[in-house]
C-alpha cells in the first residue's frame, strides 16, 4: 500500500549528504583495516587476527583451490566492499531525512521505509559510538580480545538485517505494511532490503559455506 | 483502527495455560543445561557468557507465551502481532527460527553424525541475533506510535520476557563490554 507523499523531495543538502556518507563508506571499504585503526586513534585489533589467520594457513596443506574456493573468496572479497558502503549508506540516508522535523511525526514513522531508516539510523548511531569509544580510549584491557576491525561492518549489518526482516514480518501481520510515494520512504525500504539481503547472505550463507 | 480491535479479550489463567508454562520451564531448563560451562569458561567476567545459558532458557517461556497468546480467545492476529508482548516473543521467535534454518542447513552439509553438542554450539552464534531483534521490533513499535499494552496476564508475562531479552541485549557482547569492564576491575581490586 502506497499512500501520498509526507516529506519534500529530494533536495541539493540531502544528496550532498548522502553522497558524502557514500563516498566515506567507499573510503572506509578499500582503506586497510590497520590504517583505519591508527587514523581514528583505535586499539590494534588487526595484528593479533591476521597472526591467527597466517599460523591456520600454514597448518593447512597446500593445495590448489578449487572453483568452489576461489567463488568463495571473491564473495568475501565483494562483502567486504559492499558491507562498510551499506553501513554509511543507511547513515547517510537517516541523517537526510531525519534532519527535516516532520520526518519524526507520527504520520511520517507510520511508513515502513522511514521507520526502517530511524531503527537502522539509531542501531548504527549506537553501535558505533559504543565501539570507538571502547577502541579509542583501550577501555577493553582485559584480555579478552577485540573482534577484529574488518569484521565489524559485517557483524553490524548482519545484526540489524535480521532485526529489519523481523520488524516487517511483524509490521505484515499487524496489517501495518504501509509506504509512502516518496524517496525518504523508497531509500528507506530499498536500505531495508538491502540489509535483509546481506543480513541472510553474508555471515549467516558464510556459515553455510565454511 | 476500530474500537472492537482496541478491547481487550482476556483469557483466564486455566490448568493448561499452567502446564504449557511448567513444560516451558522444564524445557528452558533444558536448553540452558545444555550451555552451563560457558558460566564457568575463562570469559566467566564477562557478562555474555555468564548469563548465556539464562538467555537460552528464556527461550523455552517465550515460545510458551507465543503459543498462550495465539489461542482462543484472542483478539485478531493484525491487533495481537503490534502488543509489545506478543511482538517481543514473536520477534525472538522468528530471530530463533531464521538463525534455526541456516543451523541445520549447516549441520546438514557437514555430516551431522560427526557433529557434536549441536544445541549448544547452535545458541553460541544465534543468542545475540535474538537479543537484538526485540529491541529493534519494540523501538519500530514506540518510533511509530504502535506502542499498545493490553492488561490481559499473557501480554504482561510477554513484556518481562521483553524486557529480560533487553537486558540481554545490553550484557551481550557488543553491549555488554562496559559490565565486562566495571566486573572485571571489581574482581581485580577485590580479589
Amino acid at each position: 500500500m502506497t499512500r501520498e507523499p509526507l516529506l519534500p523531495g529530494l533536495g541539493i543538502v540531502d544528496l550532498t549528504i548522502i553522497g558524502v556518507m557514500t563516498c566515506l563508506g567507499v573510503y572506509v571499504a578499500f582503506l586497510a583495516p590497520k590504517k583505519l585503526e591508527s587514523a581514528l586513534g583505535l586499539q590494534d585489533s588487526m595484528s593479533m587476527h591476521e597472526a591467527n589467520i597466517k599460523a591456520a594457513e600454514m597448518r593447512r596443506p597446500k593445495v590448489e583451490p578449487s572453483r568452489f574456493d576461489r567463488l568463495k573468496r571473491a564473495r568475501e572479497d565483494v562483502l567486504q566492499v559492499v558491507e562498510p558502503i551499506l553501513a554509511f549508506l543507511s547513515l547517510g540516508a537517516g541523517l537526510a531525512t531525519f534532519r527535516r522535523p516532520s520526518a519524526w511525526s507520527k504520520r511520517a514513522l507510520r511508513r515502513r521505509g522511514i521507520l526502517t531508516l530511524a531503527v537502522v539510523t539509531l542501531f548504527f548511531l549506537t553501535a558505533l559510538s559504543n565501539e570507538f569509544i571502547l577502541r579509542h580510549f583501550d577501555i577493553n584491557t582485559s584480555g579478552v580480545g577485540l573482534n577484529p576491525i574488518s569484521a565489524l561492518w559485517g557483524e553490524l549489518t548482519a545484526e540489524i538485517g535480521l532485526g529489519v526482516l523481523v520488524l516487517w514480518v511483524i509490521l505484515l501481520l499487524g496489517r501495518r505494511w504501509s509506504g509512502a510515494a516518496d524517496w525518504h520512504d523508497r531509500v528507506g525500504r530499498t536500505v531495508g532490503w538491502l540489509l535483509i539481503l546481506d543480513g541472510l547472505c553474508g555471515s549467516r550463507l558464510s556459515q553455510l559455506l565454511y | 483502527m476500530r474500537r472492537s480491535e482496541n478491547a481487550t479479550i482476556g483469557r483466564r489463567f486455566t490448568i493448561l495455560d499452567a502446564m504449557i508454562l511448567v513444560a516451558a520451564v522444564a524445557g528452558g531448563l533444558a536448553l540452558g543445561k545444555t550451555i552451563s560451562g560457558d558460566a564457568l569458561f575463562i570469559g566467566r567476567f564477562h557478562p555474555d557468557w555468564s548469563t548465556r545459558h539464562i538467555r537460552y532458557f528464556l527461550l523455552g517461556p517465550t515460545l510458551a507465551v507465543l503459543v498462550l497468546g495465539l489461542l482462543r480467545p484472542r483478539p485478531p492476529l493484525k491487533t495481537l502481532a503490534c502488543r509489545p508482548g506478543m511482538a517481543a516473543c514473536l520477534a525472538a521467535t522468528l530471530a530463533t527460527f531464521v538463525d534455526a534454518v541456516f543451523w541445520a542447513g549447516y549441520i546438514l552439509l557437514n555430516d551431522p553424525e560427526k557433529q557434536l553438542n549441536i544445541v549448544s554450539r547452535f545458541w553460541r552464534g544465534c543468542s545475540k541475533d535474538v537479543a537484538r531483534a526485540v529491541p529493534v521490533v519494540w523501538l519500530g513499535l514506540l518510533l511509530g506510535r504502535r506502542w499498545r499494552p493490553d492488561a490481559t496476564w499473557i501480554d504482561r508475562l510477554g513484556r518481562l520476557l521483553g524486557v529480560l531479552w533487553v537486558v540481554a541485549c545490553l550484557v551481550e557482547w557488543r553491549f555488554g563490554r562496559w559490565l565486562f569492564m566495571l566486573t572485571f576491575h571489581y574482581w581485580k581490586t577485590h580479589r
